[in-house]
């Protein structure tokens, strides 16, 4: 407001100019301006790459395990047979060096934490297939890959980080970032913290605590214990109104029609929870059931595999509230690949039926399998 | 759509071309077209209130070309203001005066809970809504003819660069340039240089300036307690840079993409951070709206006539009114009192005197004075309450014991010193007269040469480092221009 005004001065102003600042020369001067341009940004570039050099590596996929897992991918190509896949409890409860001694085929797991299908879906199929292009996929399921109340951050997670964003622009930022030091890590260079202090430190832990708890073929290391009541306080949550969200089985549908189309088999497997799991869900028993359905109408609807594990270990095998233990993650995977082999000799009938595992000990175990997939 | 937004870029790559290539006498049909579907992209809507808007004060304004009696004149303009101020009302003010009543009748001892509609606020009203009351007022006194093509008329409340956030303007100025519908030509040479400069350096506001250092201020505004002082000091600064490059940077697109249509928009800011006083504040910050208050608010309560009492209550009414204009809120009504007491102390201060010509070392004083009301009341139009406002107060005067964040303290610095650097490189040019090229007094061709060399050097140096800095701090998700919410 204009105090100093009088009363009659009230025309809108002519102001006087609000002083220039040319930035432009599109004239005869044009070439000598896009010269100038084009040294000041060569001149940037050579700085952030100077720059950065220096600093932790950045995080451009979903989270620091994923980032390792492309390396992984990156350097076994095509001589992975077999892909893990599917949340930490899926990542946890398959070991590749277990499945390759009982198969001889060459295996890796690409579970991540708090993958959830609409997270493990398109990571298989953009990232994981054109990578290795496996000729089998099994993917581990449990309740929480359906809860609707759990999966919104990850799937935000996913769908934001720089190596997996959707659209053209991200597309094209990709594109320029495999050239561009200044393009890819202009995130670490407009933040002072991120690129040298408590940032560049966090970014350093997260993968060097990445790559501690990451088995030599992918799979997860991480057997602490964690029973507290904080653990059982996230997993009600997590699991609270749960239903089965047709996002995720719209999800699970369309990547597996992907990984078909690019030549691999999927085998659904119903990953083991601990019955302190299952008594956190709102009406366990019918819960744990609907899962089990929606697990079998999918694998029919998609013409794959599915074995049934959930309820084969006890409360003791696990080291929290969802994770096995080291001894049932191998046992685990035995089975599975025992299982894998009966219904590949046709000692399946076809169908859905039981399939008898031994433990060490020589305690049967029937999983319930259902075989929809003819060509295995 | 927002200007820093790929779809921004895709329709003005279509809107463009197709204003220059229909025959002039369809350029506003371009024009308004475009607008509507801007507007549009957000909540269509809103399409039939400017709609509605625009033909209420078209057909005002024909009627009081033609009405002979002032009484009725001043029926049609009452009629206008209803309207336009009942509109405004009813979307930006009902809720917060309803709450207002709530509050009083509770506070007198009875029970009221009162409703709250929870109406939308449609983006831009108060922008267009002061814009078609200053045309039907500028009619009523007889400033100005009325235009008798809705479609001119249409395209001047609407016109997409300034519909939503401005500068305000006035039909006196603007209106003629859209309806010079032939007049108008294609920008080329220095004016192209203009055009692309403005939307360059609006951008470099926007993206570096404000939105690189809004992560900060947002995190310490919603949790104040958890940082140091320095860092609740660097953050309160750091909202300063963050407003101004939002909103200037928003000022410069909008008349950079407009001068690409031919069509030259106001100045709406003038290096308000360099002002030595906040009176000279209000003649360099938002322009538009300050002259507005002026001349639609100040000047009918009685302007600077009459006793010193009178003029500070003038000048109290029309800053308070300017705080609501911001937004229905009491942290919106004590940031207009700060400014109304600002400039009433100021003006019985200075007795009369009033700085002006280029910017003196000796005058850091004032500036930093006038830099320092500015940031106080900026806590307040930052502060989601009153409350908070006092909350982020409280840990500025805590002694230093929370997070320092010094990485962000020095982000802003940087920040901060770009502002003023981009503020000090314009008005040492407008104190030159608007020219920042060397002076052209060289005659020989090797002297004109060398003149020619240094004149495309320095901007394609400051635009390469622009350049830079936008691709460094672009990629995230476009964040709104903050004046929208307005």
């Amino acid at each position: 407001m204009n105090p100093d005004a009088t009363p009659h001065s009230d025309t809108p102003r002519e102001l006087p100019d609000d002083g220039r600042l040319d930035l432009f020369s599109t004239g005869s001067s044009l070439l000598r301006w896009i010269a100038v341009v084009l040294v000041v940004v060569l001149v940037a570039e050579v700085a952030a790459r100077t720059v950065t050099a220096r600093s932790a590596e950045e995080v451009r996929w979903y989270d620091a395990a994923a980032q390792q897992r492309i390396e992984l991918l990156d350097e076994r190509g095509d001589a992975v047979e077999v892909a893990f896949a599917g949340t930490s409890a899926a990542w946890q409860a398959f070991v590749p060096a277990e499945f390759e001694g009982a198969t001889g085929r060459s295996s890796i797991n690409v579970g991540l934490a708090g993958a959830i299908p609409t997270v493990t879906g398109p990571w298989l199929a953009d990232e994981v297939a054109p990578r290795s292009s496996p000729d089998l996929v099994v993917w581990g399921l449990t309740p929480l890959d359906f809860a609707p109340e759990y999966g919104d951050q990850q799937d935000e997670a996913y769908r934001s980080a720089v190596a997996t964003a959707d659209g053209w622009l991200a597309g094209l930022d990709r594109l320029v970032s495999s050239t561009s030091t200044l393009v890819a890590s202009r995130r670490l260079l407009r933040s002072p913290s991120d690129l040298f202090g408590s940032g560049e430190e966090q970014r350093a832990s997260e993968l060097a605590a990445a790559a501690a708890t990451t088995g030599p073929d992918g799979e997860r290391v991480d057997f602490d214990e964690n029973f507290g009541p904080e653990e059982i306080a996230i997993q009600r949550s997590r699991l609270s109104n749960y239903a089965i969200d047709q996002r995720d089985v719209d999800a699970i549908v369309a990547a597996i029609s992907q990984l078909q189309a690019n030549g691999s088999t999927v085998v659904l497997v119903e990953v083991p929870v601990p019955d302190r799991f299952v008594q956190q869900l709102p009406r366990p028993e019918d819960d744990m059931a609907a899962t089990q359905a929606a697990i079998i109408e999918i694998g029919a609807s998609t013409s794959s595999d599915v074995v049934l594990m959930g309820d084969v270990f006890g409360d003791t095998n696990f080291v929290d509230s969802i994770h096995l233990n080291a001894e049932a993650a191998s046992t685990t995977t035995r089975w599975l690949a025992h299982i894998l082999d009966a219904v590949q000799v046709d000692e399946f009938d076809g169908g859905c039926g039981f399939v008898d595992v031994a433990d060490d000990i020589g305690f049967i175990t029937a999983v319930g399998v259902c075989r929809n997939d003819a060509s295995s | 759509m927002i200007f820093n937004s790929v779809t921004f870029v895709v329709f003005l790559a279509i809107v463009l071309p197709l204003h220059w290539l229909v025959p002039p006498s369809r350029r506003n049909l371009v024009l308004l077209a475009a607008s509507y579907v801007f507007y549009g992209w957000w909540d269509w809507r809103f399409l039939g209130l400017i709609a509605l808007s625009t033909v209420v004060d078209f057909i005002i304004g024909q009627r009081l070309a033609a009405a002979v009696g002032e009484r009725r004149r001043k029926r049609l303009l009452a009629a206008s203001l209803c309207f336009n101020l009942g509109v405004l009302g009813v979307f930006k003010y009902f809720d917060f005066f309803l709450d207002g009543a709530v509050d009083l009748v509770n506070a007198v001892g009875l029970d009221s809970s009162g409703p709250t509609l929870g109406i939308l606020l449609p983006v831009g009203i108060s922008f267009y809504t002061f814009q078609t009351i200053s045309y039907t007022f500028d009619v009523y006194r007889r400033r100005i003819e009325p235009t008798d093509k809705i479609l001119d008329f249409a395209t001047y409340v609407a016109y997409f660069p300034q519909l939503v956030a401005g500068p305000i303007e006035r039909a006196q100025r603007l209106l003629p340039r859209v309806q010079d519908q032939a007049g108008r030509a294609m920008p080329r040479g220095r004016q192209l240089d203009r055009a692309l400069s403005l939307i360059l350096s609006g951008l470099f506001k926007k993206v570096v300036l404000a939105d690189g250092v809004a992560p900060f201020v947002n995190e310490v505004f919603a949790d104040p307690g958890r940082f140091s002082s320095l860092a609740v000091a660097a953050a309160i600064v750091g909202f300063a840079v963050q407003l101004y490059g939002d909103f200037s940077g928003y000022t410069d697109i909008a008349r950079g993409v407009s001068e690409l249509f031919g069509i030259d928009l106001m100045v709406n800011f003038r290096q308000p951070y360099l002002s030595r006083s906040i009176t000279e504040f209000w003649r360099r910050w938002h322009i538009s709206l300050s002259d507005w208050l002026r001349d639609y608010v100040y000047i009918p309560f009685g302007g600077n006539r009459g006793s010193s009492w009178f003029v500070a209550r003038n000048l109290m009414a029309t800053m308070l009114l300017g705080g609501l204009w911001h937004g229905a809120s009491w942290n919106f009504v004590i940031w207009g009192a700060i400014h109304g007491v600002a400039l009433v102390v100021h003006r019985f201060a200075r007795a009369g005197r009033t700085p002006s010509g280029p910017v003196r070392p000796s005058q850091l004083p004032g500036i930093a004075t006038t830099f320092a009301v500015w940031c106080v009341s900026m806590v307040f139009f930052r502060a989601q309450s009153v409350d908070a406002a006092f909350d982020v107060f409280a840990a500025l005067a805590r002694p230093s014991s929370g997070d320092s964040a010094i990485a962000s303290v020095f982000l802003v610095v940087v920040l901060f010193s770009a502002t003023i650097w981009l503020d000090l490189v314009q008005r040492r040019s407008a104190d030159r007269g608007g020219d920042t090229t060397p002076s052209h007094g060289a005659t020989t061709s090797a002297a004109s040469k060398a003149t020619e060399t240094h004149s495309t050097l320095r901007p394609a140096l400051t635009a390469g480092v622009m350049l830079v800095a936008v691709v460094v701090f672009s990629g995230g998700s476009p964040v709104p221009f903050i004046y929208f919410q307005f």
